[in-house]
Protein backbone atom coordinates (compact mmCIF):
# COMPACT_ATOMS: atom_id res chain seq x y z
CA UNK A 1 0.00 0.00 0.00
CA UNK A 2 2.43 2.63 1.10
CA UNK A 3 4.90 1.19 -2.03
CA UNK A 4 2.02 2.00 -4.26
CA UNK A 5 1.26 5.35 -3.03
CA UNK A 6 5.53 6.02 -3.15
CA UNK A 7 5.10 4.84 -6.74
CA UNK A 8 1.90 7.13 -7.41
CA UNK A 9 3.79 10.26 -5.65
CA UNK A 10 6.75 9.58 -7.48
CA UNK A 11 5.18 9.60 -10.73
CA UNK A 12 3.38 12.84 -10.12
CA UNK A 13 6.31 14.63 -9.35
CA UNK A 14 8.38 12.80 -12.27
CA UNK A 15 5.54 14.55 -14.77
CA UNK A 16 5.30 17.87 -13.19
CA UNK A 17 9.12 17.88 -13.67
CA UNK A 18 8.89 17.42 -17.10
CA UNK A 19 6.18 19.93 -17.78
CA UNK A 20 8.45 22.35 -15.54
CA UNK A 21 11.02 21.72 -18.21
CA UNK A 22 9.27 21.47 -21.51
CA UNK A 23 7.78 25.16 -20.31
CA UNK A 24 11.21 26.48 -19.58
CA UNK A 25 12.87 25.18 -22.69
CA UNK A 26 10.19 25.78 -25.04
CA UNK A 27 9.80 29.83 -23.76
CA UNK A 28 13.76 29.50 -23.82
CA UNK A 29 14.47 28.83 -27.67
CA UNK A 30 11.04 30.65 -28.44
CA UNK A 31 12.23 33.65 -26.62
CA UNK A 32 15.87 33.57 -28.24
CA UNK A 33 14.85 33.38 -31.46
CA UNK A 34 13.45 36.71 -31.14
CA UNK A 35 14.59 39.14 -33.87
CA UNK A 36 17.10 42.12 -32.09
CA UNK A 37 19.17 41.39 -30.10
CA UNK A 38 19.40 41.27 -25.98
CA UNK A 39 21.87 43.59 -25.61
CA UNK A 40 19.88 46.66 -26.06
CA UNK A 41 16.89 45.74 -24.08
CA UNK A 42 20.37 45.76 -21.29
CA UNK A 43 21.70 48.88 -22.30
CA UNK A 44 18.18 50.15 -22.61
CA UNK A 45 18.94 53.86 -21.41
CA UNK A 46 22.30 54.18 -21.33
CA UNK A 47 23.24 57.03 -24.08
CA UNK A 48 26.42 56.31 -24.85
CA UNK A 49 26.83 52.89 -26.26
CA UNK A 50 29.89 51.67 -27.56
CA UNK A 51 31.01 48.51 -29.40
CA UNK A 52 33.19 47.72 -26.09
CA UNK A 53 29.76 48.33 -24.13
CA UNK A 54 28.31 45.76 -25.82
CA UNK A 55 30.72 43.28 -25.76
CA UNK A 56 31.33 43.51 -22.45
CA UNK A 57 27.44 43.54 -21.51
CA UNK A 58 26.90 40.26 -24.04
CA UNK A 59 30.10 38.96 -22.11
CA UNK A 60 28.38 39.34 -18.44
CA UNK A 61 25.13 38.02 -19.26
CA UNK A 62 26.69 34.82 -21.10
CA UNK A 63 25.28 36.05 -24.60
CA UNK A 64 28.40 35.75 -26.38
CA UNK A 65 28.45 31.94 -26.24
CA UNK A 66 26.64 29.85 -28.53
CA UNK A 67 22.95 29.17 -27.60
CA UNK A 68 22.93 25.16 -26.88
CA UNK A 69 25.86 26.42 -23.99
CA UNK A 70 23.43 29.15 -22.82
CA UNK A 71 20.96 26.57 -22.59
CA UNK A 72 22.84 24.12 -20.55
CA UNK A 73 24.10 27.32 -18.27
CA UNK A 74 20.51 27.96 -18.06
CA UNK A 75 18.81 24.38 -17.25
CA UNK A 76 22.33 23.72 -14.72
CA UNK A 77 20.86 27.36 -12.61
CA UNK A 78 17.67 26.17 -13.45
CA UNK A 79 18.44 22.87 -11.58
CA UNK A 80 19.97 25.43 -8.50
CA UNK A 81 16.82 27.74 -8.12
CA UNK A 82 18.61 30.28 -9.66
CA UNK A 83 16.35 32.32 -12.80
CA UNK A 84 18.77 34.46 -14.26
CA UNK A 85 19.13 38.19 -13.79
CA UNK A 86 16.41 40.28 -15.65
CA UNK A 87 17.56 42.40 -18.57
CA UNK A 88 15.63 45.19 -18.04
CA UNK A 89 15.84 45.54 -13.93
CA UNK A 90 19.28 44.18 -13.63
CA UNK A 91 18.24 41.80 -10.62
CA UNK A 92 17.82 38.09 -9.70
CA UNK A 93 14.64 37.17 -11.53
CA UNK A 94 13.58 35.13 -8.11
CA UNK A 95 13.82 38.01 -6.12
CA UNK A 96 11.88 39.74 -8.33
CA UNK A 97 9.30 37.71 -8.50
CA UNK A 98 9.61 37.07 -4.72
CA UNK A 99 8.75 40.74 -4.03
CA UNK A 100 5.93 41.25 -6.28
CA UNK A 101 4.18 37.88 -4.59
CA UNK A 102 2.44 39.30 -2.16
CA UNK A 103 0.28 41.47 -3.41
CA UNK A 104 -0.97 39.40 -6.15
CA UNK A 105 -1.60 36.24 -3.43
CA UNK A 106 -3.52 38.89 -1.73
CA UNK A 107 -5.74 39.92 -4.82
CA UNK A 108 -6.06 36.21 -5.89
CA UNK A 109 -7.26 34.74 -2.19
CA UNK A 110 -9.74 37.89 -1.94
CA UNK A 111 -10.83 37.40 -5.40
CA UNK A 112 -11.82 33.60 -4.91
CA UNK A 113 -13.49 34.40 -1.39
CA UNK A 114 -15.93 37.02 -3.11
CA UNK A 115 -16.04 34.31 -5.47
CA UNK A 116 -16.70 31.04 -3.89
CA UNK A 117 -19.10 33.18 -1.58
CA UNK A 118 -21.10 35.16 -4.45
CA UNK A 119 -21.57 31.61 -6.51
CA UNK A 120 -22.53 29.33 -3.11
CA UNK A 121 -25.43 31.70 -2.46
CA UNK A 122 -26.56 31.60 -5.71
CA UNK A 123 -26.83 27.92 -6.35
CA UNK A 124 -27.95 27.40 -3.36
CA UNK A 125 -31.03 29.39 -3.92
CA UNK A 126 -31.47 27.99 -7.43
CA UNK A 127 -31.14 24.36 -7.62
CA UNK A 128 -33.71 22.39 -8.40
CA UNK A 129 -35.31 25.55 -9.02
CA UNK A 130 -37.25 26.95 -12.33
CA UNK A 131 -38.83 30.04 -13.01
CA UNK A 132 -38.21 34.23 -13.10
CA UNK A 133 -35.50 33.84 -10.48
CA UNK A 134 -33.50 31.06 -12.17
CA UNK A 135 -33.52 32.66 -15.45
CA UNK A 136 -32.11 35.64 -13.78
CA UNK A 137 -29.27 33.55 -11.87
CA UNK A 138 -28.29 32.34 -15.24
CA UNK A 139 -28.45 35.61 -17.03
CA UNK A 140 -26.59 37.35 -14.11
CA UNK A 141 -23.71 34.29 -14.64
CA UNK A 142 -23.49 34.85 -18.49
CA UNK A 143 -22.99 38.34 -18.21
CA UNK A 144 -20.33 38.06 -15.70
CA UNK A 145 -18.76 35.30 -17.52
CA UNK A 146 -18.92 37.54 -20.62
CA UNK A 147 -18.26 40.81 -19.00
CA UNK A 148 -14.67 41.55 -19.85
CA UNK A 149 -12.60 42.25 -16.01
CA UNK A 150 -11.35 45.84 -17.12
CA UNK A 151 -14.77 47.12 -18.17
CA UNK A 152 -16.03 45.48 -14.56
CA UNK A 153 -13.16 47.41 -12.97
CA UNK A 154 -13.44 50.83 -14.62
CA UNK A 155 -17.54 50.39 -13.79
CA UNK A 156 -16.76 49.89 -10.23
CA UNK A 157 -14.36 52.81 -10.05
CA UNK A 158 -16.42 55.11 -11.53
CA UNK A 159 -18.86 54.92 -9.49
CA UNK A 160 -17.90 53.40 -6.52
CA UNK A 161 -14.49 55.04 -6.09
CA UNK A 162 -14.59 58.78 -7.94
CA UNK A 163 -18.52 59.01 -7.22
CA UNK A 164 -19.07 58.08 -4.26
CA UNK A 165 -15.28 57.85 -2.77
CA UNK A 166 -15.65 54.55 -0.82
CA UNK A 167 -12.90 53.38 -2.17
CA UNK A 168 -9.88 54.90 -2.90
CA UNK A 169 -8.95 55.06 -6.88
CA UNK A 170 -5.38 53.61 -6.57
CA UNK A 171 -3.72 50.85 -4.51
CA UNK A 172 -2.16 52.47 -1.23
CA UNK A 173 -1.60 49.22 -0.17
CA UNK A 174 -4.31 49.04 2.13
CA UNK A 175 -7.38 46.48 2.82
CA UNK A 176 -9.67 49.22 1.54
CA UNK A 177 -8.04 49.42 -1.69
CA UNK A 178 -8.32 45.70 -2.00
CA UNK A 179 -11.97 45.84 -1.94
CA UNK A 180 -12.92 47.07 -5.59
CA UNK A 181 -9.56 44.91 -7.60
CA UNK A 182 -11.67 41.16 -5.31
CA UNK A 183 -14.67 42.60 -6.21
CA UNK A 184 -13.85 42.61 -10.07
CA UNK A 185 -11.46 39.18 -9.82
CA UNK A 186 -14.64 38.03 -7.84
CA UNK A 187 -17.09 38.71 -10.71
CA UNK A 188 -15.16 37.24 -13.47
CA UNK A 189 -14.86 34.06 -11.56
CA UNK A 190 -18.32 33.32 -9.82
CA UNK A 191 -20.03 32.86 -13.10
CA UNK A 192 -18.48 29.79 -14.08
CA UNK A 193 -18.33 28.72 -10.45
CA UNK A 194 -21.74 29.23 -9.86
CA UNK A 195 -22.83 27.17 -13.04
CA UNK A 196 -20.82 24.37 -12.09
CA UNK A 197 -21.94 24.08 -8.82
CA UNK A 198 -25.94 24.57 -10.04
CA UNK A 199 -25.00 21.79 -12.15
CA UNK A 200 -23.32 19.12 -9.81
CA UNK A 201 -26.33 20.03 -6.96
CA UNK A 202 -28.62 18.62 -9.42
CA UNK A 203 -27.24 16.20 -10.27
CA UNK A 204 -27.11 14.83 -7.10
CA UNK A 205 -30.72 15.73 -6.33
CA UNK A 206 -31.76 12.83 -8.33
CA UNK A 207 -29.63 10.60 -5.88
CA UNK A 208 -31.89 8.18 -3.25
CA UNK A 209 -30.45 10.73 -0.16
CA UNK A 210 -31.96 13.46 -1.53
CA UNK A 211 -35.56 12.53 -1.32
CA UNK A 212 -34.94 10.86 1.65
CA UNK A 213 -33.25 14.16 3.13
CA UNK A 214 -36.68 15.73 2.14
CA UNK A 215 -38.99 12.88 3.60
CA UNK A 216 -37.14 13.56 7.01
CA UNK A 217 -38.77 17.07 6.80
CA UNK A 218 -35.97 18.82 5.52
CA UNK A 219 -36.95 22.10 3.46
CA UNK A 220 -35.28 22.44 -0.38
CA UNK A 221 -32.75 25.10 0.50
CA UNK A 222 -31.29 23.13 3.69
CA UNK A 223 -31.18 19.62 1.38
CA UNK A 224 -28.92 21.93 -1.30
CA UNK A 225 -27.37 23.61 2.00
CA UNK A 226 -26.07 20.82 3.64
CA UNK A 227 -26.01 17.66 1.61
CA UNK A 228 -25.61 18.52 -2.13
CA UNK A 229 -23.16 21.19 -1.73
CA UNK A 230 -21.05 18.49 -0.68
CA UNK A 231 -21.51 16.81 -3.70
CA UNK A 232 -21.07 19.34 -5.87
CA UNK A 233 -17.86 20.66 -4.76
CA UNK A 234 -15.23 18.54 -6.45
CA UNK A 235 -16.44 19.17 -9.90
CA UNK A 236 -16.71 23.08 -8.46
CA UNK A 237 -13.44 22.57 -6.76
CA UNK A 238 -11.54 21.30 -10.51
CA UNK A 239 -12.84 24.72 -11.85
CA UNK A 240 -11.84 26.77 -8.98
CA UNK A 241 -8.05 24.75 -9.17
CA UNK A 242 -8.41 26.01 -12.87
CA UNK A 243 -9.17 29.66 -11.91
CA UNK A 244 -6.23 29.73 -9.87
CA UNK A 245 -4.01 28.68 -12.33
CA UNK A 246 -4.99 31.31 -14.19
CA UNK A 247 -4.49 34.23 -11.62
CA UNK A 248 -0.92 35.00 -13.49
CA UNK A 249 -2.75 36.05 -16.50
CA UNK A 250 -6.00 37.47 -15.14
CA UNK A 251 -3.55 39.51 -12.98
CA UNK A 252 -2.27 41.10 -15.26
CA UNK A 253 -5.27 43.06 -16.36
CA UNK A 254 -6.83 43.42 -13.16
CA UNK A 255 -3.67 45.00 -11.61
CA UNK A 256 -3.49 47.12 -14.99
CA UNK A 257 -7.07 48.71 -14.24
CA UNK A 258 -6.52 49.48 -10.39
CA UNK A 259 -2.65 50.49 -10.69
CA UNK A 260 -1.95 47.54 -8.16
CA UNK A 261 2.21 46.39 -8.21
CA UNK A 262 1.87 42.94 -8.47
CA UNK A 263 2.95 39.47 -10.86
CA UNK A 264 0.57 40.85 -13.63
CA UNK A 265 2.26 44.00 -13.66
CA UNK A 266 5.86 43.04 -13.26
CA UNK A 267 4.34 40.30 -16.38
CA UNK A 268 3.01 43.08 -18.97
CA UNK A 269 7.02 45.21 -18.15
CA UNK A 270 8.79 41.40 -18.98
CA UNK A 271 6.48 41.18 -22.30
CA UNK A 272 6.73 44.81 -23.54
CA UNK A 273 10.61 45.12 -23.05
CA UNK A 274 11.38 41.08 -24.15
CA UNK A 275 12.90 40.65 -20.56
CA UNK A 276 14.02 37.12 -22.01
CA UNK A 277 14.84 36.36 -18.06
CA UNK A 278 12.02 37.40 -16.65
CA UNK A 279 9.42 36.15 -19.22
CA UNK A 280 10.78 32.35 -18.59
CA UNK A 281 11.04 33.00 -15.20
CA UNK A 282 7.68 34.02 -14.81
CA UNK A 283 5.83 31.19 -17.11
CA UNK A 284 7.85 28.90 -14.72
CA UNK A 285 6.22 30.44 -11.81
CA UNK A 286 2.81 29.79 -13.74
CA UNK A 287 3.70 26.17 -14.79
CA UNK A 288 4.89 25.56 -11.44
CA UNK A 289 1.26 26.85 -10.21
CA UNK A 290 -0.15 24.79 -11.98
CA UNK A 291 1.40 21.51 -11.27
CA UNK A 292 0.97 22.54 -7.41
CA UNK A 293 -2.86 23.06 -7.71
CA UNK A 294 -3.12 19.62 -9.68
CA UNK A 295 -1.53 17.33 -6.91
CA UNK A 296 -3.35 20.10 -3.96
CA UNK A 297 -6.40 18.75 -5.44
CA UNK A 298 -6.04 14.98 -6.12
CA UNK A 299 -5.10 15.66 -1.91
CA UNK A 300 -8.68 17.56 -1.50
CA UNK A 301 -10.76 15.62 -3.63
CA UNK A 302 -9.85 12.65 -1.40
CA UNK A 303 -10.88 14.69 1.89
CA UNK A 304 -14.06 15.84 0.27
CA UNK A 305 -14.98 12.54 -0.96
CA UNK A 306 -13.27 9.42 0.75
CA UNK A 307 -15.08 6.87 -1.70
CA UNK A 308 -12.33 7.94 -4.16
CA UNK A 309 -9.72 6.99 -1.43
CA UNK A 310 -11.33 3.37 -1.83
CA UNK A 311 -10.66 0.65 -4.69
CA UNK A 312 -13.34 -1.03 -5.75
CA UNK B 1 -47.07 31.23 -23.29
CA UNK B 2 -44.88 33.77 -21.74
CA UNK B 3 -41.89 30.92 -21.02
CA UNK B 4 -42.30 30.51 -25.30
CA UNK B 5 -42.08 34.63 -25.81
CA UNK B 6 -38.98 33.98 -23.28
CA UNK B 7 -37.44 31.17 -25.51
CA UNK B 8 -37.89 32.58 -28.76
CA UNK B 9 -36.55 35.77 -27.25
CA UNK B 10 -33.39 34.59 -25.94
CA UNK B 11 -32.48 33.33 -29.36
CA UNK B 12 -33.63 36.46 -31.55
CA UNK B 13 -32.10 38.73 -29.37
CA UNK B 14 -28.69 37.95 -29.25
CA UNK B 15 -28.81 37.10 -33.16
CA UNK B 16 -30.02 40.39 -33.62
CA UNK B 17 -27.39 42.00 -31.91
CA UNK B 18 -24.58 40.10 -33.85
CA UNK B 19 -26.36 41.13 -37.22
CA UNK B 20 -26.37 44.69 -35.83
CA UNK B 21 -22.66 44.30 -35.23
CA UNK B 22 -21.99 43.07 -38.50
CA UNK B 23 -23.39 45.68 -40.09
CA UNK B 24 -21.52 47.84 -37.72
CA UNK B 25 -18.34 46.53 -38.64
CA UNK B 26 -19.20 46.51 -42.40
CA UNK B 27 -20.76 49.71 -42.91
CA UNK B 28 -20.39 52.55 -39.71
CA UNK B 29 -21.57 54.94 -41.91
CA UNK B 30 -25.15 53.69 -41.93
CA UNK B 31 -25.30 54.44 -37.93
CA UNK B 32 -22.70 57.27 -37.79
CA UNK B 33 -22.59 60.56 -40.18
CA UNK B 34 -19.40 61.37 -37.40
CA UNK B 35 -15.93 60.80 -37.98
CA UNK B 36 -14.16 58.58 -35.00
CA UNK B 37 -11.10 60.44 -35.51
CA UNK B 38 -11.94 64.06 -36.22
CA UNK B 39 -11.08 66.14 -32.61
CA UNK B 40 -13.61 69.20 -31.39
CA UNK B 41 -11.43 70.73 -28.14
CA UNK B 42 -14.47 73.41 -27.76
CA UNK B 43 -16.60 69.84 -27.23
CA UNK B 44 -14.23 67.86 -25.07
CA UNK B 45 -15.75 65.75 -22.49
CA UNK B 46 -19.47 66.17 -22.88
CA UNK B 47 -21.61 63.85 -20.88
CA UNK B 48 -24.61 61.98 -23.55
CA UNK B 49 -26.91 64.22 -24.89
CA UNK B 50 -28.85 63.32 -27.67
CA UNK B 51 -26.21 65.01 -30.51
CA UNK B 52 -23.48 62.42 -28.86
CA UNK B 53 -25.76 59.74 -27.19
CA UNK B 54 -22.22 58.40 -25.32
CA UNK B 55 -20.75 61.80 -25.30
CA UNK B 56 -17.23 62.85 -26.16
CA UNK B 57 -13.95 61.69 -25.20
CA UNK B 58 -10.94 64.53 -23.72
CA UNK B 59 -10.49 65.48 -27.38
CA UNK B 60 -13.69 66.18 -28.27
CA UNK B 61 -14.47 62.89 -30.54
CA UNK B 62 -18.02 61.29 -30.55
CA UNK B 63 -17.65 58.11 -28.19
CA UNK B 64 -20.90 56.81 -30.37
CA UNK B 65 -19.18 57.07 -33.46
CA UNK B 66 -15.68 55.42 -32.42
CA UNK B 67 -17.95 52.84 -30.52
CA UNK B 68 -19.27 52.10 -33.99
CA UNK B 69 -16.44 52.15 -35.80
CA UNK B 70 -14.29 49.98 -33.07
CA UNK B 71 -16.82 47.03 -34.20
CA UNK B 72 -15.05 46.04 -36.77
CA UNK B 73 -11.40 45.54 -35.56
CA UNK B 74 -12.79 43.63 -32.63
CA UNK B 75 -15.15 41.30 -34.94
CA UNK B 76 -12.64 40.57 -37.78
CA UNK B 77 -10.04 39.87 -34.81
CA UNK B 78 -12.35 37.70 -32.79
CA UNK B 79 -13.07 35.87 -36.61
CA UNK B 80 -10.06 35.20 -37.19
CA UNK B 81 -8.12 34.40 -34.05
CA UNK B 82 -11.07 31.86 -33.97
CA UNK B 83 -10.22 30.29 -37.00
CA UNK B 84 -6.32 30.47 -36.86
CA UNK B 85 -6.87 28.33 -33.66
CA UNK B 86 -9.35 25.88 -34.97
CA UNK B 87 -7.65 25.35 -38.37
CA UNK B 88 -4.32 24.57 -36.49
CA UNK B 89 -5.92 22.62 -34.02
CA UNK B 90 -7.76 20.66 -36.04
CA UNK B 91 -4.76 19.96 -38.13
CA UNK B 92 -2.72 19.24 -34.90
CA UNK B 93 -5.37 16.91 -33.75
CA UNK B 94 -5.86 14.96 -36.98
CA UNK B 95 -2.13 14.34 -36.87
CA UNK B 96 -2.23 13.33 -33.25
CA UNK B 97 -5.46 10.96 -34.06
CA UNK B 98 -4.43 9.35 -37.27
CA UNK B 99 -0.87 9.42 -37.88
CA UNK B 100 1.64 6.98 -36.05
CA UNK B 101 0.85 6.07 -32.33
CA UNK B 102 4.73 7.86 -31.09
CA UNK B 103 4.12 11.30 -32.73
CA UNK B 104 0.60 11.13 -31.18
CA UNK B 105 2.24 10.40 -27.85
CA UNK B 106 4.91 13.41 -28.55
CA UNK B 107 1.80 15.51 -29.43
CA UNK B 108 -0.25 15.06 -26.35
CA UNK B 109 3.32 15.25 -24.05
CA UNK B 110 3.14 19.17 -25.53
CA UNK B 111 -0.40 20.01 -25.42
CA UNK B 112 -0.51 18.98 -21.77
CA UNK B 113 2.70 21.06 -21.24
CA UNK B 114 0.94 23.79 -23.10
CA UNK B 115 -3.00 23.44 -21.69
CA UNK B 116 -1.07 24.41 -18.38
CA UNK B 117 -0.45 27.93 -18.81
CA UNK B 118 -3.68 30.20 -19.02
CA UNK B 119 -4.63 31.64 -22.38
CA UNK B 120 -3.89 35.32 -21.54
CA UNK B 121 -0.26 34.67 -20.61
CA UNK B 122 0.37 32.19 -23.47
CA UNK B 123 -0.97 35.11 -25.59
CA UNK B 124 1.57 37.40 -23.85
CA UNK B 125 4.30 35.19 -24.62
CA UNK B 126 3.83 34.95 -28.09
CA UNK B 127 3.41 38.97 -28.19
CA UNK B 128 6.51 39.25 -26.52
CA UNK B 129 7.89 37.27 -29.55
CA UNK B 130 6.17 38.93 -32.31
CA UNK B 131 6.08 42.53 -30.62
CA UNK B 132 2.79 44.73 -30.27
CA UNK B 133 0.27 45.43 -33.27
CA UNK B 134 -3.73 44.33 -34.17
CA UNK B 135 -2.51 41.32 -36.02
CA UNK B 136 0.30 40.31 -33.93
CA UNK B 137 -3.17 40.26 -30.99
CA UNK B 138 -4.81 38.56 -33.72
CA UNK B 139 -2.47 35.77 -34.45
CA UNK B 140 -0.92 35.63 -30.94
CA UNK B 141 -4.20 34.99 -29.70
CA UNK B 142 -4.96 32.29 -32.20
CA UNK B 143 -1.85 30.50 -31.63
CA UNK B 144 -2.82 30.37 -27.90
CA UNK B 145 -6.49 28.67 -28.70
CA UNK B 146 -4.46 26.00 -30.79
CA UNK B 147 -3.99 23.48 -27.72
CA UNK B 148 -7.85 23.62 -26.77
CA UNK B 149 -8.75 23.07 -30.26
CA UNK B 150 -6.04 20.31 -30.77
CA UNK B 151 -7.18 18.48 -27.78
CA UNK B 152 -11.37 18.24 -28.71
CA UNK B 153 -10.70 17.61 -32.52
CA UNK B 154 -8.15 14.84 -32.11
CA UNK B 155 -10.92 13.12 -28.93
CA UNK B 156 -13.55 13.64 -31.57
CA UNK B 157 -11.56 12.34 -34.55
CA UNK B 158 -10.29 9.56 -32.83
CA UNK B 159 -14.01 8.35 -31.86
CA UNK B 160 -15.32 8.91 -35.68
CA UNK B 161 -12.26 7.12 -36.90
CA UNK B 162 -13.81 3.85 -34.77
CA UNK B 163 -17.14 3.90 -36.70
CA UNK B 164 -18.69 1.56 -38.98
CA UNK B 165 -18.74 3.74 -41.80
CA UNK B 166 -15.19 4.46 -41.49
CA UNK B 167 -13.52 0.72 -41.10
CA UNK B 168 -15.79 -0.22 -44.35
CA UNK B 169 -14.65 2.47 -46.44
CA UNK B 170 -11.25 1.47 -45.27
CA UNK B 171 -12.49 -2.21 -46.04
CA UNK B 172 -13.43 -0.99 -49.78
CA UNK B 173 -9.52 -0.07 -50.62
CA UNK B 174 -11.20 3.84 -50.27
CA UNK B 175 -7.54 5.54 -50.10
CA UNK B 176 -6.96 7.27 -46.72
CA UNK B 177 -7.06 10.75 -48.28
CA UNK B 178 -10.35 10.34 -49.82
CA UNK B 179 -12.28 8.57 -46.50
CA UNK B 180 -9.95 11.41 -43.85
CA UNK B 181 -11.48 14.15 -46.25
CA UNK B 182 -14.87 12.87 -47.35
CA UNK B 183 -15.84 10.51 -44.22
CA UNK B 184 -13.70 11.58 -40.81
CA UNK B 185 -13.59 15.15 -40.69
CA UNK B 186 -17.21 16.20 -42.01
CA UNK B 187 -18.49 13.99 -39.29
CA UNK B 188 -16.01 14.89 -36.22
CA UNK B 189 -15.90 19.09 -36.87
CA UNK B 190 -19.21 19.86 -35.62
CA UNK B 191 -17.94 19.91 -31.96
CA UNK B 192 -15.24 22.50 -33.24
CA UNK B 193 -17.88 24.65 -35.09
CA UNK B 194 -19.78 24.60 -31.84
CA UNK B 195 -16.20 25.19 -29.90
CA UNK B 196 -15.50 28.22 -32.37
CA UNK B 197 -18.67 30.03 -31.91
CA UNK B 198 -18.04 30.18 -28.16
CA UNK B 199 -14.83 30.85 -28.77
CA UNK B 200 -15.22 34.20 -30.87
CA UNK B 201 -16.73 35.72 -27.61
CA UNK B 202 -13.66 34.69 -25.83
CA UNK B 203 -11.30 35.90 -28.63
CA UNK B 204 -12.85 39.40 -28.76
CA UNK B 205 -12.32 40.09 -24.66
CA UNK B 206 -8.67 38.42 -25.44
CA UNK B 207 -8.11 41.01 -28.00
CA UNK B 208 -9.48 44.01 -26.67
CA UNK B 209 -7.34 43.12 -23.00
CA UNK B 210 -4.27 42.96 -25.19
CA UNK B 211 -5.07 46.79 -26.65
CA UNK B 212 -6.44 47.51 -22.95
CA UNK B 213 -2.59 47.20 -22.29
CA UNK B 214 -1.28 48.93 -24.97
CA UNK B 215 -0.09 45.86 -27.14
CA UNK B 216 -2.59 46.02 -29.80
CA UNK B 217 -3.45 49.18 -31.92
CA UNK B 218 -1.92 52.36 -31.60
CA UNK B 219 -4.27 55.31 -30.92
CA UNK B 220 -6.31 57.53 -31.78
CA UNK B 221 -7.53 53.73 -33.72
CA UNK B 222 -11.60 53.58 -32.65
CA UNK B 223 -10.51 50.31 -30.86
CA UNK B 224 -12.68 49.50 -27.63
CA UNK B 225 -9.84 47.95 -25.66
CA UNK B 226 -7.65 51.22 -26.59
CA UNK B 227 -10.90 53.64 -25.48
CA UNK B 228 -11.38 51.80 -22.11
CA UNK B 229 -7.58 52.29 -21.51
CA UNK B 230 -8.34 55.96 -22.37
CA UNK B 231 -10.96 56.24 -20.73
CA UNK B 232 -9.33 54.73 -17.34
CA UNK B 233 -7.45 58.20 -16.93
CA UNK B 234 -10.67 60.21 -17.52
CA UNK B 235 -12.84 58.16 -14.48
CA UNK B 236 -12.26 61.05 -12.26
CA UNK B 237 -14.40 63.30 -14.92
CA UNK B 238 -16.18 61.42 -17.82
CA UNK B 239 -17.27 57.44 -16.84
CA UNK B 240 -18.93 57.69 -19.98
CA UNK B 241 -15.92 57.50 -22.26
CA UNK B 242 -15.38 54.09 -20.57
CA UNK B 243 -18.95 53.02 -19.90
CA UNK B 244 -20.57 52.87 -22.91
CA UNK B 245 -17.13 51.16 -25.56
CA UNK B 246 -17.67 48.34 -22.74
CA UNK B 247 -21.19 47.73 -22.65
CA UNK B 248 -21.45 47.61 -26.01
CA UNK B 249 -18.22 44.92 -25.81
CA UNK B 250 -20.31 42.99 -23.15
CA UNK B 251 -23.21 42.77 -25.15
CA UNK B 252 -21.45 41.31 -28.10
CA UNK B 253 -19.32 38.72 -25.57
CA UNK B 254 -22.63 37.91 -24.32
CA UNK B 255 -24.75 37.62 -27.58
CA UNK B 256 -21.80 35.55 -29.20
CA UNK B 257 -22.01 33.44 -25.97
CA UNK B 258 -25.81 32.62 -26.41
CA UNK B 259 -25.56 31.57 -29.77
CA UNK B 260 -22.97 29.37 -28.98
CA UNK B 261 -24.77 27.82 -26.35
CA UNK B 262 -27.51 27.32 -28.21
CA UNK B 263 -25.22 25.61 -30.86
CA UNK B 264 -23.92 23.36 -27.97
CA UNK B 265 -27.46 22.37 -26.66
CA UNK B 266 -28.90 22.20 -29.63
CA UNK B 267 -25.87 19.89 -31.30
CA UNK B 268 -25.68 17.85 -27.85
CA UNK B 269 -29.37 16.80 -27.72
CA UNK B 270 -28.75 15.78 -31.30
CA UNK B 271 -25.90 13.43 -30.10
CA UNK B 272 -27.23 12.42 -26.65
Amino acid sequence: MTARVLVAVLRRAGSALVVLWGAATAVFFTMHAVPGDPEDVILGQELLVTEELRAQVRADFGLDRPLPAQYLTFVGNLARGDLGRSYLLQQPVADLIRDQLAPTLQLAAAGLLVAALLATVLAVLTTGRSGIARQLAVVLEVVAISAPAYWVGIVLLAFLSFRLGWFPAFSDGGLRALVLPALTMGIAIFGLLSQVLREAAENAERQPFALTARTRGLSRLAVTARHLLKHASIPALTVGGWVVGGVVGGAVLIEAVFGRPGLGRLTLQAVVNQDIPLIVGLVLLSALVFVLITIVLDVVYRLVDPRLGTRS
Amino acid sequence: MTRRVLRAAGVALPVAVLVVLALMAAWPGLFTSQSPLTNDLAAALRPPSLDHPFGTDNLGRDVYARTVHGARTSLLVGIGATAIGATGGVLLGALGALGPRWLDAALLRVLDVLLAFPNLLFALVVIAFFGKGTVNVLVSIGIAAIPGFARVARAEIMVVRGAGYVTSAVAIGSPPRRYILRRILPNSLTTVVVLAALGIGTSIIAASGLSFLGLGPEPPAPEWGLMLAAARDLLAHAWWTGFFPGLVLTVTVVSVTLVGRRLKARFDRRTA
